[in-house]
């Protein structure tokens, strides 16, 4: 039988640098993959000095996932059925949310691969979300700037690229 | 994704998906070759992620990604490729988009296709100025005499002075923006947007016209428009008349027409200067000829500018405001932004 949870229960995370951090259980449980994980143990097999290991975040993206998940504590559980194809098309981030994703782009990427390892859907929306306002509006050469991208394109292979898409041009 | 090492050649490049255990990580978008992009972070995040960003995408800019490299290219053509439905607006979008990386082409906002550019020409030099989608633009000019005056306030028909040389279409305000934006390879120059057109018209005034026979806002009645204006004897006459009707025409009315062009924080601006020089007439007179006269700018530069005409005829039963009498050799509009 399920233990009752305490309201202000603790947990702790320790990320791959070794940085652990206190945060509440309502906060830890915006993860997925923590809190099935939680539901399996007991509340004191987590101490201060047995935290739960994240080994794919360092502490610095560790900080930004639980500051996101301490100001989303009180949202909704997403269901599968949230995750429709028109709400994905939508790139409208809340005003919170953009400012949160306001950082270089290797921590945008490091907080979208934590977001997936942990299994927290909506800041994994949220990220992929922005990635994807970054790209919108941009032809490929701004697209390339952007992101830093190689043109590896063979002038024969953009030939043949261009071959197929002919119907944008006026011949 | 489900089909372990799955891979697809373009020329000498190989780029493989691994997946070999569902406990192991993503696959990530790793290519074989090199030079690999490891400054590009964008290209070595798992696939999974990848493709989550791709459905978060309208379509033009999924399209726009794939042509960056051989990589997402193929990552679009494999896993993507089927949910890709343009519409005609994702068209317009992507070749509006596209235009700005080749030099020497933009796209036609009537067909959206991308054509040559002549750089030195206005639009009336581009080989595509005969796109059935962009002569459509091409008559906005014309089409905003109906936008000037409401149906009831038409009292006077209207004509064009000079219709081919003042006009200016949207398309040429367009190139010049784009080349603005994008650089000289990618539109025409300002002064193609200068003008300076000066002609004579010999005008007999008749106060007996009757209103609103016709449909305004439509353009193909203009040429009821005309032979309604030549019932009603409103002569407008590029020649003095010879005999008997020479007498109703005392001297004719000179029109200069100046537009000077500027962009001003991304915008641009028609300043447009216009002399008249005639007889003595009476106020009524006066007014009635700035408003019958449609000075051709295609609508969508013109949907910021006040149209003195439709403020004038507000006063055509009062005297014309001083502003107006002591702009008898300049009017100065503005044009919109494009």
């Amino acid at each position: 039988m399920a233990e009752a949870k305490p309201a202000s229960q603790k947990i702790w995370l320790i990320s791959n640098d070794n940085a652990t951090m206190e945060v509440d259980r309502v906060v830890v449980e915006r993860s997925m993959l923590l809190k099935n994980m939680l539901e399996d143990l007991s509340h004191t097999d987590i101490t201060q000095d047995n935290p739960i290991p994240i080994p794919n975040v360092n502490e610095a993206v560790l900080r930004k996932v639980v500051e996101w998940c301490e100001h989303h504590r009180n949202d909704p559980v997403t269901t599968p059925d949230d995750e429709s194809d028109a709400r994905k098309k939508t790139t409208d981030i809340e005003e919170w949310d953009q400012k949160f994703m306001q950082v270089d782009q290797e921590m945008l990427f490091e907080i979208i691969l934590a977001s997936n390892f942990l299994d927290i859907k909506p800041l994994l929306d949220v990220g992929c979300k922005t990635v994807a306002n970054m790209i919108k509006g941009k032809s490929p050469e701004e697209i390339r700037k952007t992101f830093n991208i190689t043109n590896d394109f063979s002038a024969e292979e953009e030939e043949q690229i261009r071959r197929e898409n002919e119907w944008a041009e006026d011949r | 994704l489900d089909a372990p090492g799955k891979g697809l050649e373009l020329e000498h490049t190989t780029i493989s998906f691994t997946r070999e255990k569902s406990s192991s990580p993503s696959p990530s978008l790793s290519s074989s070759t090199s030079p690999s992009p490891s400054q590009c972070i964008l290209a070595d995040i798992p696939l999974d992620i990848f493709l989550e960003i791709l459905d978060r995408l309208p379509h033009p800019w999924v399209i726009s990604l794939a042509l960056t490299c051989k990589k997402f290219y193929l990552v679009v053509k494999l896993f993507y490729q089927k949910k890709l439905a343009l519409t005609d607006r994702d068209v317009a979008s992507f070749t509006m988009t596209l235009q700005r990386d080749i030099p020497n082409v933009y796209c036609c906002v009537g067909c959206h296709k991308l054509c040559r550019l002549n750089p030195r020409g206005s639009w009336k030099d581009q080989g595509h100025r005969h796109c059935s989608g962009s002569s459509w633009w091409d008559w906005w000019d014309w089409c905003s005499a109906g936008s000037r005056f409401s149906k009831s306030e038409a009292k006077l028909l209207l004509w064009h002075p000079s219709t081919v040389e003042a006009r200016i279409p949207f398309m040429d305000a367009y190139l010049v923006m784009n080349r603005h934006f994008y650089g000289s390879l990618h539109g025409t120059s300002l002064r193609t947007l200068e003008r300076h057109v000066a002609f004579e018209k010999y005008i007999e005034f008749n106060d007996d016209i009757s209103l609103d026979p016709f449909d305004w806002d439509d353009y193909w009645a203009m040429d009821q428009r005309h032979k309604c204006l030549k019932m009603f004897g409103q002569g407008v006459l590029d020649r003095k008349p010879t005999g008997s009707a020479a007498g109703a025409f005392e001297r004719p009315w000179r029109f200069s027409f100046d537009y000077v062009p500027r962009i001003i924080n991304d915008e641009l601006y028609i300043a447009r200067f216009h002399r008249i020089d005639g007889p003595m007439v009476s106020w009524k007179h006066f007014a009635t000829l700035l408003s019958s006269i449609h000075l051709p700018l295609c609508d969508h530069l013109e949907f910021v500018a006040e149209s003195h005409g439709g403020i004038l005829i507000q006063h055509i039963d009062k005297p014309i405001p001083l502003l107006y009498v002591l702009f008898d050799e300049t009017i100065i509009k503005k044009g919109g932004s494009c």
